[in-house]
């Protein structure tokens, strides 16, 4: 006999049945049944211990499971949670990168969205099926900062080691804090928490049928929350482990997917980003760990790659990039890899050069992103270079120094951007 | 005698006469159809040339990649400005062919009705040769960066086949639509497309077979990477 509390629903009649629910704890998942029994029981514990007073609702959007798991979440949450499984939700294995968090979930986030206004929903969480390392806790973390503090986007941090995470501590977080002004590290998937308020504001954005935004949800959902004045902190979760079976994106393509997002929003926030000058801190709920870090950093081969570059990209980057800028990158090319050295002041002229060229259609735009890897590998090479012998929190100072240079030097961006625009 | 030749001297005056008289208002309407070819033609361009710079038709170009090929044939001007004088001797031309035509030649009779019935091929064959040339670059770029991000060391080659490739069969298919020597062309494409298809497979079987082996074995698992980057992205 079928339990009363679990209904198999197509999305659309979805919200319509209940009146209210406080909590919305959204699950993505596609052939998630090695994992999924143990999310779920986190989920529901987590619920229970942390939000006993108020009514939730687990709502799974499955991207056509073969494996059985909408059936697996049904069983676990019968009689204990009540529970909407969304079958057949849009998304499918072509856009699904394991490594790149919500890649390809635009439809089933929007959905979820969709859910929780109709629900008059006060948090809704959107956790990822494939996790391994899902505790109770991590639903308290996630929902309690909006639930209790007003927050609007709660981003994890997860515990990780020195190196991991290079793009996010080299390009996206210092781009988006010198943007946006806040210090908020770039969204690196897993799981979110957002307001019912944020939900709202999301489903009112037209980016959902936008590529740009689709390739990189997690950054675009990040980007409303900081454009439009949100309440955005970040909750410590520990360990992040994944289940990790489709393909995983080339560095290429996830620097274009996450960059192109960034770049993209700045056209539709312009007056955003141009009235904001400096950064402040944003509320972290929980202590920052770092792991240590276990094997070697392939240096050579970013150096190589970067010569690479100079030697064969060289006609695309002078039309992106000023003389000035390019005469730079030339000596780069001759210096040995041992002593490599990219100037924090360069590559932030870099990055903010490939953002107004990117802005004019200079290149097609996909090839434009893409061409600035070889640059962020001879970045990356540098950052390591100068680091490798220190603590964590030197790497955590160079990465604070790169931010404030990206702070200092936004001018160079407004006024190119302006003097384009006229 | 004298009367006869008067009358040949007088039937051939007149005859030289009449046959001025034919030919001067054909000359003036050769030299007509000229001046007004000349007139139109600067007024094209000059439309051209303001409906294009509204259109911001060049940095159109730029964003495609139209120029670099441009550059590499030599021609330093904007595309726009060659579009224009493009247009400025299609239209000089076609007034032209209408005065040479009115002069009413036996070797000409007919050239503007041929001219007319010809230019739907040879529109044809320039949009042919203008998405050629854009997908060339386009792909060459798309495969040069791929095969740099790679970091392969013959990316320049890799773009440069692919380059030439696509533009190998954009020229084949120019000439057939324009039906110059159709089956040489077809033949000489069908030669050289796959004798260039033969020697690459030859020269990545002998050539690079123990790289091939070592990529197959990766893939199958079968061989561990020699070094473990710890380093993540993102």
């Amino acid at each position: 006999m079928t339990d009363p509390s679990v209904m198999t629903e197509p999305a659309e009649h979805l919200s319509t049945q209940d009146a209210t629910v406080d909590v919305v704890v959204g699950l993505l998942t596609l052939n998630n049944a090695g994992t999924i029994e143990q999310v779920v029981k986190s989920i529901i514990e987590g619920l229970q211990r942390f939000f006993g007073g108020a009514s939730v609702m687990i709502v799974n959007y499955d991207s056509g499971s073969q494996d059985g798991t909408p059936e697996i979440i049904e069983r676990l949450a019968a009689g204990q949670v009540a529970v909407r499984i969304v079958p057949g939700a849009v998304g499918h294995y072509a856009n699904l990168g394991a490594d790149s968090g919500l890649s390809g979930r635009a439809d089933d986030v929007r959905r979820l969205c969709e859910t929780a206004q109709s629900l008059q929903a006060k948090v809704c969480l959107i956790i990822e099926g494939n996790l391994r390392s899902l505790s109770p806790e991590w639903i308290e973390l996630l929902g309690r900062p909006v639930y209790h503090d007003g927050m609007d986007f709660v981003v994890p941090l997860f515990r990780r080691h020195r190196y991991e995470g290079t793009l996010v501590n080299n390009l996206l977080y210092p781009l988006m804090r010198a943007l946006y002004g806040k210090r908020l590290r770039y969204p690196s998937g897993g799981g979110y928490g957002l307001s019912g308020r944020l939900a709202r504001e999301l489903i009112k954005n037209p980016f959902w049928s936008q590529n740009e935004a689709r390739s990189s949800f997690d950054g675009w959902m990040t980007t409303v929350a900081l454009a439009e004045g949100y309440q955005v902190c970040h909750a410590v979760l520990g360990v992040k482990e994944q289940d990790s079976r489709l393909r995983t994106a080339d560095l290429a393509h996830v620097l274009a997917a996450a960059v192109g997002a960034i770049f993209h929003s700045m056209e539709n926030y312009e007056p955003a980003w141009e009235r904001t000058h400096e950064s402040t801190d944003v509320p972290i709920y929980g202590a920052v760990e770092y792991a240590p870090l276990t094997g070697p950093v392939n240096i050579a081969r970013m150096v190589s790659g970067m010569r690479q570059g100079v030697r064969d990209l060289l006609p695309l980057w002078e039309v992106i990039l000023s003389p000035e800028t390019l005469g730079q990158i030339l000596t780069l090319g001759i210096q040995e890899s041992d002593e490599f050295h990219f100037p924090e002041n360069l590559w932030v002229q870099v990055v903010y050069e490939f953002a107004l060229a990117y802005h004019d259609h200079v290149l097609h735009r996909e090839h434009l992103l893409k061409s600035l890897t070889p640059l962020y590998l001879g970045q990356t090479a540098s950052f390591v270079l100068d680091t490798q012998r220190g603590c964590t929190e030197q790497v955590e100072a160079s990465v604070e120094s790169l931010c404030r240079r990206f702070e200092a030097m936004k001018p160079y961006l407004t006024d190119r951007w302006r003097w384009r625009d006229e | 005698m004298s009367d006869l030749w008067r009358d040949t001297m007088i039937a051939g005056f007149r005859d030289a006469v009449m046959q001025i008289l034919l030919v001067l208002p054909r000359l003036l309407a050769l030299v007509t159809f000229l001046l007004v070819g000349l007139a139109m033609a600067w007024l094209v361009r000059a439309l051209m040339v303001r409906v294009l710079t509204a259109f911001r038709f060049d940095r159109l170009c730029e964003r495609f990649g139209l120029n670099q090929p441009l550059a590499q044939a030599g021609i330093k001007q904007p595309a726009s400005v060659v579009l224009s004088r493009i247009l400025f001797w299609t239209v000089f031309l076609l007034f032209a062919f209408m005065g040479v035509d009115a002069v009413n030649l036996p070797a000409t009779a007919n050239l503007i009705s041929q001219i007319v019935g010809f230019l739907p091929n040879v529109l044809a064959a320039a949009l042919v040769l203008l998405i050629g040339v854009l997908s060339a670059n386009f792909f060459a770029e798309a495969a040069l960066i791929a095969a740099v991000n790679a970091q392969l060391q013959e990316a320049r080659i890799v773009a440069n086949l692919v380059r030439w490739g696509v533009l190998l069969f954009t020229f084949a298919m120019v000439l057939t639509q324009l039906g110059i020597a159709k089956e040489i062309v077809i033949s000489a494409f069908s030669i050289t497309f796959g004798g260039v298809v033969f020697s690459i497979a030859l020269g990545v079987g002998l050539g690079i077979r123990h790289l091939m082996r070592e990529a197959i074995e990766r893939r199958l698992g079968k061989k561990k990477e020699e070094k473990i980057d710890e380093l993540s992205h993102l």
